[in-house]
């Protein structure tokens, strides 16, 4: 990992931290807040691609994991957002065109993949009235704040203008 | 070509690890060989979240005060109205003090909880809402708090202690849906099962264990307690029932509850370190208001 990769991860960790601390308790009406962390990891994997956003997807569901206040089994959010992170970058690296309407996929994906990994194992009891209300919204909420925050992400991951022609110009001349 | 298969050989490895990390968590429980690892995160994200709360803090009262506003000016008229009313009303019961040492006298313990509680205040929430609830204290181990305690607030029930690190704790509130609370009806001995319903943690579903007993709106919950008070002690109040589910023919009845204790908005709670030595019973319930008197006395079919 090179130090731009740590950076972000700093960047990631501080950004969860906002999320407990801030985000999740500004009263927002219906109650729901956009996840942050998973928006950080598919703007990354737009950028770096589906390997280095598949480890950056990770390490950060982990941190995510570990952060407290938790209520759910260790490794859910890494499944997740390792799982999320490939798929951006993957499509991102097939088709770069299409890179916004990846992160609006993504952002939409990932509160039912959530429910659904904590699904695998029981952890969540899922009732209608979450699937009919909270859902929606959560999803909605992330496909709001997504184009933002992708924009940011994607902003910083690739450094100033400079920096990146310079970096298509190292891989270009690479045999 | 060469860079997907080696992409896909890294997905597959850490899907792996994830799924390894999930089973081994879920299926050892407490005992589980990450709990160092997690212990370790508490206590240093926990740490650093508490020194982010002192910053954090105004940052987070101007946002709200912001986003409050319009209702604000509405709410001071009201308080002040409410205020004209209790002074009047405080008046009136230096009459009835003599009255009323008598009857505390009578009552005896039903006065109070007797709970033993240290005071905190909740520094972080984690979101998904109707999913997950739970939020992080400013009091851990140092304080005296310990795995399943109860954390109640001035108004009712708000959850129970699931992790504590050195100076920070996690508390799973009531309202999220793999909690059950066991809770009894006021003024009886009806007992039955509290989860969260996922509105947002405005309602919490109320599943009364014997479907012939009367159940109407209005009718509140107060907690049955476990065993030696733990993960919840006796007698704090839960909830107001809103609205019964009709069930006919099945073994349980359903209702939804109000609960006492606003879990959107969280400030100051307190976690109990010792549980009263008897169970308060209704007694740390808050006084009724006059009209609906009628309903505490034992007899809850007088409405009806």
């Amino acid at each position: 990992m090179a130090g731009r990769d740590w950076m972000s991860l700093g960047l990631l960790l501080a950004v969860m931290v906002a999320q407990v601390m801030i985000v999740n308790r500004v009263p927002l009406p219906w109650q729901v807040a956009p996840d942050l962390a998973l928006l950080g990891v598919v703007g990354y994997a737009l950028v770096r691609g589906p390997e280095a956003g598949t480890v950056m997807g990770f390490t950060a569901g982990l941190a995510s994991d570990l952060l407290p206040p938790v209520a759910h089994v260790m490794g859910q959010h890494a499944l997740v957002l390792c799982l999320l992170g490939f798929v951006a970058g993957r499509v991102a690296e097939a088709r770069p065109q299409a890179g916004p309407m990846v992160a609006l996929a993504c952002a939409a994906a990932g509160p039912p993949a959530m429910v659904a990994a904590g699904g695998l194992l029981g952890e969540v009891q899922i009732i209608p009235e979450t699937l009919g209300d909270v859902l929606p919204t959560a999803v909605l909420c992330n496909m709001v704040a997504a184009p933002p925050m992708v924009w940011a992400v994607t902003r910083i991951v690739r450094g100033s203008p400079r920096t990146v022609s310079w970096a298509r110009y190292a891989v270009r001349s690479q045999p | 070509m060469k860079d997907t298969r080696r992409g896909r050989a890294i997905l597959g490895l850490l899907l792996a690890t994830a799924l390894v990390i999930m089973t081994v968590d879920h299926r050892a429980g407490d005992g589980s060989p990450l709990a160092p690892v997690k212990g370790a995160g508490t206590a240093v994200l926990g740490g650093v979240e508490q020194v982010g709360s002192g910053i954090v803090q105004p940052v987070g009262r101007f946002l709200q005060a912001l986003l409050e506003a319009p209702g604000a000016q509405r709410q001071i008229e009201q308080l002040r109205r409410e205020n004209d009313r209790l002074k009047q009303e405080l008046a009136a019961q230096a009459l009835d003090r003599r009255r009323s040492q008598e009857l505390q006298h009578m009552l005896g313990a039903a006065g109070a909880g007797r709970y033993k509680v240290v005071p905190a205040q909740v520094i972080a929430r984690r979101g998904a809402p109707g999913f997950e609830e739970a939020v992080e204290l400013d009091v851990g181990e140092a304080d005296g708090v310990r795995p399943e305690m109860t954390v109640l607030n001035g108004d009712g029930l708000v959850g129970r202690v699931v992790r504590v690190g050195p100076s920070t704790s996690t508390v799973v509130l009531i309202s999220d849906p793999a909690s059950a609370v066991g809770g009894r009806l006021e003024g009886g001995d009806e007992i039955g099962v509290v989860n969260g319903a996922g509105e947002y943690g405005r309602l919490l579903r109320f599943r009364l264990l014997d479907s012939t007993a009367p159940l109407t709106p209005g009718h509140r919950i107060v907690s049955f307690g476990s065993h030696r008070g733990v993960p919840y002690v006796a007698g704090v109040p839960i909830g107001v029932i809103e609205k019964v589910e009709a069930t006919p023919g099945e073994l349980t009845r359903i209702a939804y509850a109000r609960p006492f204790a606003d879990l959107t908005a969280l400030g100051v709670v307190g976690v109990v370190v010792e549980p009263p030595r008897r169970d308060p019973r209704d007694g740390v319930l808050p006084v009724l208001p006059e009209p609906a008197a009628g309903a505490t006395g034992g007899d809850p079919n007088g409405g009806t």
